[in-house]
């Protein structure tokens, strides 16, 4: 009765606070998103500098910063900023992979609030694209870490599938997680590229073929290394590795939910409620006396829709990337992995888990309101009011977690060419789905060295290409006559 | 529909048992509620992770589920120790420029010393991947070479040059000719050779209901590059895999019960 009192007599100052509070939350917002419009503009506009100046100012977000660091982190990988590019991933990537997966603060802050109180855990292809990225990063600068980057991609992949096998039992879905292809294939070529670990560049390829059928350049490499070497006497190896287009975005969308879902987040309320039951159920048998309080049956609300977030995929404009070698045109890039299609499948895998948290969540809230209206005293319309207006409020300032990886691309792209030992002049072009070039070419001088591999890394977007290059070695390029120029 | 929702949560707080679930949920909210703010505005809600270094005699972790440590470090000392015992250094031809020591009646001089091995790699033929094990391996064998008096190991650099300069694959040493023109660009290279030296790993798994049991095989092969012979040796290491800690005294307790 005394709680009672002090929410009536503040009635008019707790109004006060919550119109202030929602409307600072509001502005808060709408900064924040025209600062990741601007951030998006200016990185496919490829004004680097404009983008850095956006992300900087919102990595220091409490709750979002984390995912704009992994968008800051592709900004430097444009600008050749490979150093700070591998920081930021890798110290994501760190952060991220000590995190428990389902923590009780986490949980019943999820429960109270929604998913985007939580702390930022990607999504599981970003998750499974940290290490690709990183070992690509890795190829465009001085290769030392690649190999590293991708055995932890490799690891990473085993633990999500056991941890989805030991799950399995309260799963909804018996899918299990697509093999990240473009793992495997650097693998692969690394493995190879030592000239006596045939074995393991073998079970690379075979794993990128089965992962990834429809790409040939997985076959042809397991014949090679099955019965023969890299490449003939007085030739090395080129491998360009494109980052095409604009990749897959998180937006939010409204899910149904299924009797199996209902009945899934039943089972988890209930075991939620036995848990919290057992912890204080001495505590009130002093209070209640020896009465006993018998089965504990729960049946949920009807909850007909719940907000999650889903994948969006951007028109794609780029098929491919064009490559000339002293002014001929000699091979395209073909999609290793497709980054888009890889996102639709790990998020069909997470979204009955995510339904059925934003079924418990809406549970709760719809209970406490009936709670609360009880301890009130209200009856009749004047509750049915209350308990309207107050669940319609609380869920409609439910968001979905549509924190994500925004700069990611559509797709990984690759190309390998044997080429003469020497210097060579390579050109770069986007191609459109017509097959006519965007626009849009860069040129750059590679050395090839006998028997070994060059790596050329090339961001593609649908307005500007790009060659991957380490700021200093650029300059020391410029020095020699290796010139790299993009438009 | 909303009807609907508010006759169903209306109808958890009328009757005294329903009362009963209502006072749950309050400690259910008010769990979320307390829990939740307190203790991620607190910890933040993330967890940590620690390491500390090993003493010498600390022992090597078992893996759980598949070789670790304590498989691979002991396979390697016992396969290592028993080819150097069973292969002695030979004397071999003197190479230009060498100071040899001179065989009586003009026979084919020939010099004293160590042999020099050229470990070509390790090849992984068993069940389980060996990811960052198997560069870990290559250099405890090949340091464990160089470390023995009577042998000398050429660098991984030198192998890897040669056998790009030739474009031989490791299993093509095998025929004569192609030794020969790999030991001939490692000579070229200042690093003459005498022994290629291969090594294998394999696995066998027998299965047994829940629990298992992989027999781990590490096998040294060295092949003499001038005579063609070799000498081969293995050490082998037994694991068994249970779901839980009893499967270990359960399959191979007092009663022998692994024999069936």
């Amino acid at each position: 009765m005394v709680e009672l009192r002090i929410v009536r007599s503040s009635r008019w100052l707790s109004h006060l606070i919550a119109i202030a509070f929602l409307a600072s939350w509001i502005c808060g917002c709408s900064t924040k998103r025209d600062r990741r419009t601007e951030l998006h503009q200016a990185f496919e506009q490829n004004d680097l500098e404009a983008a850095t100046q956006a992300a900087s100012q919102l990595v220091d977000h409490r709750r979002d910063g984390e995912s704009y660091t992994l968008d800051s982190a592709m900004i430097h990988l444009a600008s050749g900023n490979l150093e700070a590019f591998d920081e930021a991933v890798r110290g994501t990537h760190r952060d991220l992979s000590v995190r428990r997966p389902q923590s009780l603060a986490s949980f019943s802050v999820t429960n109270t609030l929604d998913e985007r109180f939580r702390p930022f855990r990607g999504a599981g292809y970003e998750r499974a694209l940290m290490p690709v990225m990183l070992s690509i990063g890795s190829l465009a600068d001085d290769v030392v870490d690649a190999e590293s980057y991708s055995l932890i991609g490799m690891q990473d992949h085993r633990k999500l599938q056991k941890q989805n096998e030991e799950t399995s039992n309260l799963s909804l879905t018996s899918e299990h997680y697509a093999t990240v292809a473009a793992v495997p294939y650097l693998r692969g070529i690394l493995r190879e590229a030592t000239y006596r670990d045939y074995d393991d560049a073998t079970k690379a390829y075979d794993e990128v073929r089965r992962a990834r059928p429809t790409f040939q350049l997985a076959s042809a490499s397991l014949e090679r290394v099955k019965s023969g070497v890299p490449c003939a006497k007085g030739k090395g190896v080129l491998h360009v590795i494109a980052l095409v287009d604009r990749g897959p975005l998180l937006v939010e969308t409204s899910a149904p939910t299924t009797s199996e879902i209902m009945s899934h987040a039943s089972v988890l309320i209930q075991q939620l409620s036995n848990r919290i039951e057992n912890d204080s159920n001495n505590e009130d048998k002093n209070k209640e006396g020896e009465e006993d309080r018998g089965g504990f049956v729960l049946s949920l609300p009807n909850i007909i829709a719940v907000k999650i977030p889903t994948v969006e995929i951007p028109q794609p404009s780029i098929a491919t990337v064009a490559i000339r070698v002293n002014q001929t045109q000699i091979s395209n890039t073909v999609t290793l992995e497709d980054i888009g299609e890889l996102a639709i499948d790990y998020w069909e895998a997470e979204t009955p888990h995510a339904i059925t948290r934003a079924v418990v969540r809406r549970s709760v809230k719809e209970l406490s309101v009936a709670l609360a209206a009880d301890r009130m005293g209200l009856e009749g319309q004047s509750r049915a009011f209350f308990h309207a207006a107050a669940v319609n409020a609380w869920a409609a300032s439910e968001k979905a977690d549509t924190r994500c990886w925004s700069l990611l691309p559509r797709q990984i792209q690759v190309a390998r060419l044997e080429l003469p030992v020497g210097e060579h002049s390579i050109g770069l072009e986007s191609i459109g789905f017509d097959r006519l070039p965007l626009n849009t070419s860069s040129q750059t001088n590679v050395r090839i060295v006998d028997g070994r591999n060059s790596y050329l890394v090339v961001m593609a977007r649908p307005n500007w290409i790009k060659v991957i290059r380490p700021r200093s070695r650029s300059s020391e390029q410029a020095q020699s006559g290796l010139t790299t120029s993009s438009s | 529909m909303k009807l609907n929702i508010l006759s169903k949560t209306r109808s958890l707080v009328s009757s005294p048992l329903d009362r009963q679930i209502s006072f749950q949920f309050a400690s259910v909210s008010s769990f979320f509620v307390a829990a939740g703010l307190i203790l991620c505005l607190s910890m933040g809600c993330a967890s940590r992770q620690y390491g500390h270094i090993l003493a010498s005699d600390d022992k090597d972790m078992v893996g759980s589920h598949a070789a670790g440590a304590a498989t691979w470090n002991p396979l390697v000392d016992e396969a290592v120790a028993k080819i150097l015992s069973r292969c002695p250094p030979t004397a071999h031809p003197i190479q230009p420029g060498f100071e040899a020591m001179q065989v009586s009646s003009g026979a084919t001089p020939l010099v004293a010393g160590p042999s020099n091995v050229c470990f070509i790699g390790i090849e992984n033929k068993s069940a389980e991947p060996l990811a960052d094990f198997k560069d870990l391996l290559f250099e405890q064998i090949d340091s464990q070479i160089n470390s023995a008096e009577s042998f000398r190991g050429i660098s991984r650099r030198m192998v890897e040059a040669a056998l790009i300069d030739t474009r031989l694959r490791p299993d093509q040493l095998m025929l004569p000719n192609e030794r020969a023109l790999f030991a001939s660009a490692l000579g070229r290279q200042g690093s003459p050779v005498d022994y290629l030296m291969y090594a294998t790993i394999n696995s066998g798994t027998t299965d047994r209901n829940k629990s298992s049991q992989r027999d781990y095989l590490l096998t040294l092969e060295m092949v003499n590059i001038h005579s063609g012979d070799y000498v081969k040796e293995s050490a082998k290491i037994r694991k068994g895999y249970s779901k839980t800690r009893a499967g270990k005294w359960w399959n191979y307790g007092l009663f022998d019960q692994a024999d069936g």
